[in-house]
């Protein structure tokens, strides 16, 4: 150690920091130390620095102020402490249960630790001042860079997850640190900073309570005048009373996205749950059918379904299916794998006839917001049957058949009635690109089956019966009868989403 | 995997001798009778399910009953409301004119001379008034109960309840119409 401090030895700087109360990890920090080895050989690294007549005590602990909880780390560089901390966040981990390869952590440290660290710096700039600019917190490695140093790899072990300390890790743990007399040594900042909590207490609103934030105490504290700061903080600080506590080991992964089609068989089934005043007004949903296996194979802690439009209850999903995906929140199992979907395919088709899935597979989130980018533009395909409804009424072939020939037809549609309640007023306008009229297979007389391939938005039961002229041109006045729609189909959305699985060739490579 | 076998529309169907109208399948009828002490000037309000009330002429009502030709359906209810300059916006339909049971919402004109005063029936907010009865007034008589109609209300449940807005249904309107021809009948 050189030139980190003017005139002082490595020696006079030790003996200086012991003395204050710090433990063999801080002293290393405030040495300049930067090396992962030093840390996690501290008396190694010590001897290495020929402090090693200071450090020939560390077999007697007595005789040094070593019982003390560190004044710079509260204890988290701390051996004795350390280990049944790291043994706790290694078992909450454990219980949570994770399947994914890779873990990112993160402390999260009471606002006290803020004035302590700042405290710190303060005296050591001043004891031993710098030849360069550069403020204490800038030249030395921080309490937390430390930490993550020496628990990392134990971390790793004892969770069976390799540490990856980039921000692209999906799976991170939070750890919180709480410590006693957190508030009772944040009181001072009231009286440092008097004028900002008299202004936050007349803004009640906007700030609910006086609590700063970390992140405005750090800012804070930079703009204050040193002199100043130690007028209401002591510097160096206190020893403190106890140690750091771990209040919280917070495990989180990302979001995972499963997307797939789904067909949907029955005319009294709605998308997502129908809850009125906390009442169910129906037994289950095509989203609670599809996702609860979903669910109970990822073991994720919530669910967001959405999907490529919906369907109204009395309607079918036939064909294709409809593209949709659920976004797990906090999942614990990420590596599915192709089998695990083709198997909750088939407990979806052995559990219900009224909901079928199919190519079921994870998704990255730029594909998810891909569905919602073909949303405008997919072309849909329906099925109506449709009835003649006036008292002598009778199909008019002819009529009928001379419609395919006008398409496309431009629509203006007034939002329906039926849903008038809870959308905004708008007349849009909406293109019926083809139409096709098909016989039924019901004895019905009066009844006709038209196919037909609309723009996205288009409402068919208005484009049929008229919705009392809201909607023209309808289907009632281009064939200038009452008409009405009994039963409708959705045949196709032409949306290429998600990948098509190969059945064929995956059924292949697993035999 | 097989897809399973989907049985082809309309199958489940049930085929009617007479199928229900639009308005009969998704509307109760309602009705409000004599209007503002008026013998015979009924109202009628479709209640869809989802409650948006449709208001409109009963079928007793004397354009309707008498086979008037309406020539102007004037929608200057008053000095400075124009009921065709409603706008609304939102969900929550912002902006909306404002109705009780006895506000206005046309005069209707008729070729005999004869005028009659349309209302609410409801309170709640105007979401669309049926500009196509400007061009073609004449489609109130022939189509009352759909493309006839007169306006599209939100109604306010609550103030409805509370001032217990008494609209009929279908087969006390009926009653009441049988006693009226009773009366008339005895009266002569
Ligand atoms: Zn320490």
């Amino acid at each position: 150690m050189t030139d980190t401090s003017k005139g002082k030895s490595p020696k006079e700087i030790f003996k200086h920091l012991r003395d204050i109360g710090c433990c063999k990890l801080c002293c290393l920090r405030y040495l300049g130390e930067r090396s992962q080895y030093a840390y996690q050989n501290p008396d190694e690294a010590l001897q290495m620095k020929s402090l090693v007549d200071e450090v020939e005590d560390t077999e007697n602990p007595t005789k040094l102020k070593k019982d003390n909880v560190c004044t710079a780390c509260l204890g988290l560089l701390q051996e004795n402490f350390r280990e049944t901390f790291i043994e706790k966040i290694i078992t909450d981990v454990n219980t949570a249960d994770y399947d994914c390869r890779e873990f990112s952590c993160a402390l999260s440290m009471p606002v006290s630790f803020c004035l302590r660290t700042h405290s710190f710096n303060l005296h050591i700039d001043e004891v031993f001042p710098s030849e360069t600019d550069e403020p204490a917190e800038a030249k030395f490695m921080s309490v937390k860079e430390v930490w993550k140093w020496i628990a990392s790899p134990l971390i790793a072990k004892g969770i069976s997850k390799s540490f990856n300390p980039n921000k692209d890790c999906d799976f991170s743990i939070t750890i919180s640190i709480g410590y006693e007399d957190d508030e009772k040594e944040c009181n001072c900042l009231m009286d440092m900073h008097k004028e900002i909590y008299e202004m936050r207490k007349k803004q009640k609103r906007k700030f609910k309570d006086c609590v700063l934030s970390r992140k405005s105490v750090e800012s804070l504290l930079l703009s204050t005048d040193p002199s100043h700061f130690k007028k209401f903080y002591p510097s160096p600080p206190n020893i403190p009373n106890t140690s750091f506590t771990c209040s919280a080991v917070a495990p989180l992964h990302n979001s995972l996205f499963i997307a797939g089609r789904y067909n949907k068989y029955s005319r009294t089934l709605s998308q997502t749950p129908w809850i009125i005043d906390g009442k169910r007004l129906m037994e289950t949903s095509v989203q609670e059918l599809l996702c609860n296996p979903i669910i109970e194979i990822s073991k994720a802690d919530d669910l967001r379904f959405a999907s490529s439009g919906r369907e109204d209850v009395d309607v079918r999903m036939l064909g294709k299916g409809r593209p949709f995906f659920c976004e797990l929140i906090n999942p614990h199992r990420v590596h599915l794998q192709p089998s695990q979907f083709r198997n909750i395919e088939k407990a979806i088709a052995s559990t219900t006839k009224d909901v079928a899935a199919r190519h079921l597979q994870i998704v990255s989130k730029d594909q998810v917001s891909q569905i919602k980018a073909g949303e405008e533009e997919k072309v849909k395909l329906y099925s109506a049957y449709c009835i003649v409804s006036g008292d002598k009424a009778c199909v008019d072939w002819g009529k009928l058949e001379s419609l395919p020939p006008k398409c496309p037809i431009v629509l203006q549609q007034k939002t329906p009635i039926r849903v008038l309640h809870r959308r905004s007023l708008a007349t849009r306008e909406r293109t019926i690109f083809r139409l096709e009229v098909c016989k039924t297979e019901t004895e019905e007389s009066k009844a006709f089956i038209l196919k037909m391939a609309t723009q996205a938005g288009t409402y068919i039961k208005e484009f049929v019966h008229g919705d009392f002229g809201r909607t023209t041109p309808s289907l009632r006045d281009l064939l200038g009868t009452d008409v009405d729609i009994l039963a409708l189909d959705v045949l196709d959305i032409e949306l290429d989403w998600p990948p098509e699985v190969n059945y064929d060739e995956e059924s292949e490579s697993v035999t | 995997m097989k897809a399973s076998i989907v049985d082809p529309i309309g199958l489940d169907v049930p085929i009617q001798k007479v199928y229900p109208s639009f308005t009969e399948r998704y509307f109760q009828q309602k009705y409000s009778i004599d209007v503002d002490g008026k013998t015979s000037e009924d109202h009628c309000v479709l209640v869809h399910s989802n409650r948006i009330c449709i208001v409109t002429l009963a079928p007793t009502h004397p354009v309707i009953a008498s086979r008037k030709t309406i020539s102007k359906v004037n929608f200057q209810v008053a000095d400075k409301t124009n009921r065709l300059q409603n706008t609304v916006q939102g969900k929550r339909k912002h902006g909306a004119q404002t109705l009780n049971p006895m506000s206005i919402l046309c005069m209707l004109e008729c070729e005999d001379g004869t005028t009659y005063t349309v209302r609410s029936c409801v309170f709640g907010k105007l979401i669309e008034i049926n500009e196509n009865l400007v061009e073609n007034p004449q489609l109130l008589f022939d189509k009352p109960d759909s493309d006839g109609y007169i306006a599209i209300v939100l109604p306010n449940l609550s103030t409805n309840e509370k001032f217990k807005t008494n609209l009929l249904l279908k087969e006390d309107y009926l009653k009441e119409v049988e006693k009226r021809t009773t009366v008339n009948e005895i009266k002569p």
